[in-house]
């Protein structure tokens, strides 16, 4: 590639220019992403540092201040101090059918629904990126075996495959993250192996064997490298994917159980008060819809930038492109 | 062609085979199959009457053995619940699920002209929009969807009712639309999604500037040419949705009561019916098996180029 003609010599440099540097240009520019990077980065501090980022105490129920609608405020009744003593409270999204703070309660159903989604994603993208690594790596019988169980995973709808396993495991929040190991790892599979497939007939792999690496050396240094982008893209569209699933196992009582909350099961509570008190069920689901819209908006972008034939799309032109006369 | 369809056919069998001998070995080996059937508070006595009933008293492998040979002449037996047989049920049941995929499935193909027109002018107005809006309807999550339609439409408008189910003849038209409506947006979505995608990268080919260059009409070169090259990625996605489908919408089957395979699984799981469970699976995976294999028919038809040897 380095000794081609002049004309041709100057592609390479455009590419590394246009990807490197302008990354965070790109990423500035393109209004819809950062909106959507900026919504995740708030939830996951929320989500974080819930204690301190939430208001009042998820589990304070104040019977007398029962479905309260959004932007009102009433007298609740401090315990935490002895004796308990009467105190005005703003409920900025309003109160459940308990009477608990529903900011609160969606600050901490946050919490579980975001970590099932990270949680599930990386659990199933390790066992997916060693079987694949197996297979792609090794070949052989285990190449055979791997693949056939990818066919027979894939061939099941997933929340078939997820409530045969909570059916059968009962339903917590460590089995949600098994239903995700096991019905979500044959995609990283896939690619891993693909990947692998296509790396190990390279010229570098030969050149580190004939040096003398191990193949656990060949396979930590000179292949798992570059499987990370194509790995975290498709992590990034899997979490909200994980997100909905988590939510709608939760909605039909085989996720999460109370006293644990995540937006799915504070849905599923609210859902015979829908009538009286509307904003039971449109706050968390809103939450859900805009964490995975956001999501799935920076994944996408994520997908774009690290594949060569999109990137330009959503690269503005740099000056070493301009002036290699590339226009776009 | 046909020694091909004829593998296809095995290894399906095969794949339903494994599926069936895993649900098997995980009732009967990771889980307890008493338990699922009676509950955790069941007295000694009752434990044992319902070992003593089903046979589980016997070897796992006469059992395996007994259930792969009752699975062969499509025997489920009989539900716990209802003294039905298990196989009556779940066909009872797959008109409702298949009428109400079918009807979600044709409105969603309404993505596919959507995508085109996004595909034509990448980064350009419709695209945007198209783009943007395919990824909210697919971050909906559809159960809350469902219930913002009955509080809108049903409950503010009563203009549809909330839920329920009166047969699949003309009569019951009007109960098939909420459930209709809650699952077609996604599919949509993923349909535009697909065809956008595959659409963008075809029209980077050579075969498009050649096309373009000998003086084809923009829509000539979109409709003869990629769209055609396109179709494979999408009939592969709208294969995907239809099987995925099958499993019933469970959740918008659950919130209209549309009495299909999901909430009979469902139904069935929360009162640990067991031969229904069985039942129901098998049947969602035959379902499937179908969908893939008519995919892959699909291909050929649609690309000479593949020929299944």
């Amino acid at each position: 590639m380095q000794n081609n003609t002049t004309t041709l010599g100057r592609r390479p440099n455009f590419l590394v220019a246009t990807w490197r540097r302008p990354l965070v240009q790109a990423f500035f520019s393109d209004t819809i992403t950062v909106i959507s990077a900026s919504f995740l980065i708030i939830i996951l501090l929320a989500a974080v540092f819930a204690p301190w980022s939430s208001p009042y105490d998820p589990e304070d129920q104040q019977l007398r201040l029962r479905h309260l609608q959004p932007f009102s405020s009433g007298q609740a009744i401090n315990r935490q101090v002895d004796p308990p003593v009467a105190e005005e409270r703003f409920f900025i999204l309003g109160t459940d059918h308990l009477g608990r703070d529903l900011l609160t309660r969606l600050i901490y159903g946050g919490r579980i629904s975001v970590s099932v989604g990270a949680l599930g994603v990386l659990v199933s993208g390790i066992i997916g990126l060693f079987l694949g690594l197996v297979a792609g790596y090794y070949r052989g019988v285990l190449d055979d075996i791997i693949m056939r169980a990818v066919d027979v995973f894939m061939s099941v709808p997933l929340l078939l495959l997820a409530l045969m396993v909570l059916y059968i495991l009962g339903p917590s929040f460590t089995n949600i993250i098994i239903v995700f190991a096991v019905a979500r790892w044959m995609l990283y599979c896939r690619v891993t192996r693909g990947v692998v497939l296509s790396l190990r007939e390279q010229a570098f792999v030969d050149a580190a064997r004939a040096i003398g690496c191990s193949d656990r050396r060949i396979i930590a240094r000179h292949i798992v490298p570059n499987l990370i982008t194509p790995l975290l893209t498709i992590a990034a569209l899997e979490v909200p994917r994980n997100i909905l699933t988590e939510s709608t196992l939760s909605f039909l009582g085989f996720g999460i159980q109370p006293p644990q909350s995540s937006w799915g099961l504070m849905l599923a509570q609210g859902r015979q008060y829908i009538v009286t008190a509307w904003w039971v069920v449109v706050v968390p689901g809103t939450a859900i819809f805009l964490t995975a819209l956001s999501f799935n908006l920076f994944g996408v972008w994520m997908r774009a930038v690290s594949d060569p034939l999109q990137r330009w799309r959503w690269m503005k032109a740099t000056k070493e492109a301009k002036e290699a006369g590339v226009h776009f | 062609m046909r020694n091909y369809m004829i593998r296809r056919v095995a290894h399906s069998f095969f794949i339903i085979l494994g599926l069936m001998a895993l649900l098997f070995l995980a009732i009967n080996v990771l889980g307890d199959p008493v338990a699922l059937l009676v509950g955790e508070d069941a007295s000694q006595e009752a434990i044992e009457a319902v070992r003593e009933r089903f046979g589980l008293n016997r070897p796992l492998y006469v059992r395996f053995g007994d259930f792969l040979w009752d699975m062969f002449q499509g025997d489920f037996g009989k539900s716990l619940r209802h003294q039905i047989d298990a196989r009556e049920m779940v066909f009872d049941r797959l008109p409702n699920t298949a009428v109400l995929a079918a009807v979600a499935f044709a409105f969603g193909a309404l993505g596919i002209p959507l995508g085109m027109l996004a595909a034509r002018r990448p980064k350009g107005a419709a695209d945007r929009i198209v783009n943007i809006m395919s990824f909210a309807v697919i971050s909906i999550p559809e159960f809350w969807l469902g219930l913002m339609l009955i509080l809108v439409l049903a409950v503010q408008f009563d203009l549809l009712p909330t839920s329920g189910f009166h047969g699949l003849g003309p009569g019951g038209w009007k109960y098939i639309i909420l459930p209709a409506l809650t699952i077609t947006p996604r599919i949509i979505g993923r349909n535009a999604q697909i065809t956008r995608a595959t659409m963008i990268e075809e029209m980077g080919k050579q075969y498009v500037s050649t096309a373009r260059a000998k003086g084809l009409a923009e829509n000539a070169v979109l409709y003869s040419h990629v769209l055609k090259n396109a179709a494979i990625s999408i009939v592969t996605l709208m294969g995907d949705e239809l099987a995925g489908l099958m499993n019933g919408a469970t959740v918008t089957e659950i919130i209209f009561g549309w009495p299909g395979l999901g909430k009979l699984l469902i139904d069935a799981i929360s009162a640990r019916d067991l031969p229904v469970v069985t039942a129901s699976v098998f049947v969602v995976a035959l379902a499937v098996m179908v969908i893939n294999l008519t995919v892959d028919l699909f291909y050929t038809w649609l690309d000479p180029r593949v020929a299944y040897k």
